[in-house]
């Protein structure tokens, strides 16, 4: 499979350093970190959103600059934590802003729906829903600008968060979507703090703190005790049975 | 959401009602048939085309800068652009020296045009260098717009009695100052800004779920914004120096169309125009039945404009 990302010496001044990292095509990763340790930054700058201060990011063997913007939208998409909406548009108006979809007949993909489950509320106005259903909103939108290119295999989604604020019938419903989408040949990068979802729901795992990426490569292999107690400073409990990795946060270390 | 087609035929309808009966005023007056053609001429084609101008330039603004500035609250007032071409006007009416008086008729809508892109202008450096955010830019706004409303409130201490009135009037709207002249510059520079807008709307769909979201999207925010403020501007700088200050049709006509018809800025714009120009040829119209006093603008504009605001938001809150 080739590579369809690649980052050089990143750095943002107080935020994030980052030595060499790449993903794969159809990778489904996953990233792990305490707040402030600069996964959103790092999603930020994989989707051209900033620019870093030094280094180069290479998206399918073009750096990232050369993009145009208009060229980025049809290939990636970013799904931000969630924002303030002051207006009460209707969920299907919104949605349809940002499909494909010909005109007024906004059609909800079926793979989307039965993960998002978004169409009992497509004539509810967006301030009426709840923070859980505004999130599925938000990534059923964020994935449908570019669903095009994930049908054929071809997108690649980063997603901040995207379990923030879910039930747990749809964070599953989420993970296994991404994991859905990622064997489809698309590549998918989303933070997340469930540790032991995605250490089984991720193909690759990259573990951050302060800025720094300190592990990345498979589940098993980053999400050691090692590992995971130096960065979130917690006691961890890890058993590997057959192919699930049960991962169980005892107490905090340093918290008084 | 009531049924969009009914509200467009609707609202177009009401628009020919209103334009037919300005006409008719004349038409049907028992004034002898050269005297009427020089009227129409001269003064109902004038007035016809101000309202229609300045209605659709201020709601088609009004509509953009709150989705541009993501708060239902802006309009063209209150985001300080109107205020600051009233401030050039007030200046000039108070201040312009005696032999300059007989150009004051094209000096005023110039001085107007100017000082909204003046404040626009100012207004944005200044809502850059304090955080960058669009609410910046209405707290900006409201601080320029104070300071203006400071200068003109110093003005009147100064200033005589018929230079006072005159200003009254500007300040209030009037749809009875313009010549051909003026509108065959204004006219053109309003058609244009308002293009823009129109031309803009599928990204100004976008913004509705933030600035990354758009990004992502492919929407240059930083210079979409840019542009659209300045397209504001000029809409609104043209409109105020054709027709003074006219209050409220930029946040009540934007906000009773999306409830009536949903926020999709590709159909809402062109709307809000002809709503925006619907409602200032009814005011048109209630100035020329009551041709005995002349009627501020912004008065008719209240009046008829507070309670459907009212009701609109009663709806909104309802849903």
């Amino acid at each position: 499979m080739s590579t369809v990302l690649h980052l050089t010496n990143i750095s943002l001044t107080n935020r994030l350093h980052v030595g060499s990292l790449h993903a794969v095509k159809g990778e489904c990763i996953h990233l792990l970190g305490p707040n402030g340790a600069g996964k959103s930054s790092l999603m930020a700058v994989i989707a051209g959103l900033i620019t870093p201060e030094q280094g180069e990011v290479v998206l399918c063997d073009k750096a990232l600059g050369a993009w145009s913007l208009a060229e980025l939208a049809s290939l990636r998409t970013m799904l931000s934590q969630q924002l303030e909406s002051n207006f009460a548009l209707r969920v299907g108006e919104y949605l349809s802003f940002y499909a494909h979809s010909h005109r007024d007949n906004l059609l909800i993909p079926v793979m989307l729906e039965r993960a998002l489950e978004v169409e009992l509320f497509l004539d509810k106005p967006l301030t009426h829903l709840s923070g859980g259903e505004r999130q599925r909103v938000e990534i059923c939108r964020a994935l449908l600008q570019i669903w095009p290119q994930l049908e054929v295999g071809e997108g690649i989604a980063i997603l901040d968060e995207p379990l923030q604020g879910l039930d747990i019938r749809h964070q599953y419903a989420v993970a296994t979507l991404a994991q859905a989408l990622c064997a489809k040949g698309n590549t998918i990068i989303m933070s997340s703090h469930d540790i032991a979802l995605s250490a089984n729901y991720s193909t690759s795992l990259w573990l951050m703190n302060k800025g720094h990426v300190v592990a990345s490569g498979a589940p098993h292999s980053v999400a050691t005790q090692h590992n995971l107690e130096h960065v979130f400073e917690c006691h961890f409990l890890i058993s590997k049975k057959k192919n699930f990795l049960e991962i169980q946060v005892c107490a905090p270390i340093t918290l008084p | 959401m009531i049924n969009p087609k009914a509200t467009v035929i609707a609202v177009a309808s009401l628009f020919g009602v209103a334009l037919a009966s300005v006409l008719a005023v004349v038409a049907f007056s028992d004034s002898p048939n050269a005297l009427k053609l020089h009227i129409l001429y001269q003064l109902q084609l004038p007035l016809v085309l101000t309202a229609t101008l300045v209605g659709a330039a201020l709601s088609v603004s009004g509509a953009t800068l709150q989705v541009v500035l993501r708060n239902p609250l802006a309009d063209p007032g209150i985001v300080g652009i109107t205020s600051g071409a009233s401030l050039v006007a007030a200046l000039l009416l108070l201040i312009t020296p005696q032999w300059a008086q007989a150009y004051l008729h094209y000096l005023l809508p110039l001085g107007c045009f100017i000082g909204a892109l003046a404040t626009t202008f100012t207004i944005y450096k200044l809502a850059r260098k304090l955080l960058g955010s669009s609410t910046a830019v209405i707290l900006s706004g409201i601080a320029i717009s104070t300071l203006s409303g400071a200068i003109i409130a110093w003005l009147y201490l100064f200033s005589d009695a018929n230079s006072l009135r005159n200003l009254t009037f500007w300040l209030m709207g009037s749809l009875y100052q313009t010549s051909w002249p003026i509108l065959l510059v204004g006219g053109p520079l309003i058609i244009a800004a308002l293009w823009y807008q129109f031309a803009s709307a599928g990204s100004y769909n976008r913004l509705y779920a933030g600035d990354v979201a758009a990004t992502s999207s492919g929407v240059d925010v930083h210079q979409l914004t840019e542009r659209s403020l300045i397209a504001c501007a000029i809409a609104v700088g043209a409109a105020v120096s054709m027709a003074g200050s006219i209050a409220f049709v930029g946040l009540l006509i934007p906000h009773i169309l999306r409830l009536l018809i949903g926020h999709n800025n590709k159909f809402l714009l062109p709307l809000c125009a002809l709503a925006g120009a619907t409602l200032l040829l009814l005011v048109a119209l209630c100035s020329e039945l009551t041709r005995a006093i002349t009627l501020p603008v912004s008065m008719i504009t209240a009046t008829l404009g507070g309670p459907l605001l009212i009701w609109a938001l009663l709806k909104g809150q309802l849903r």
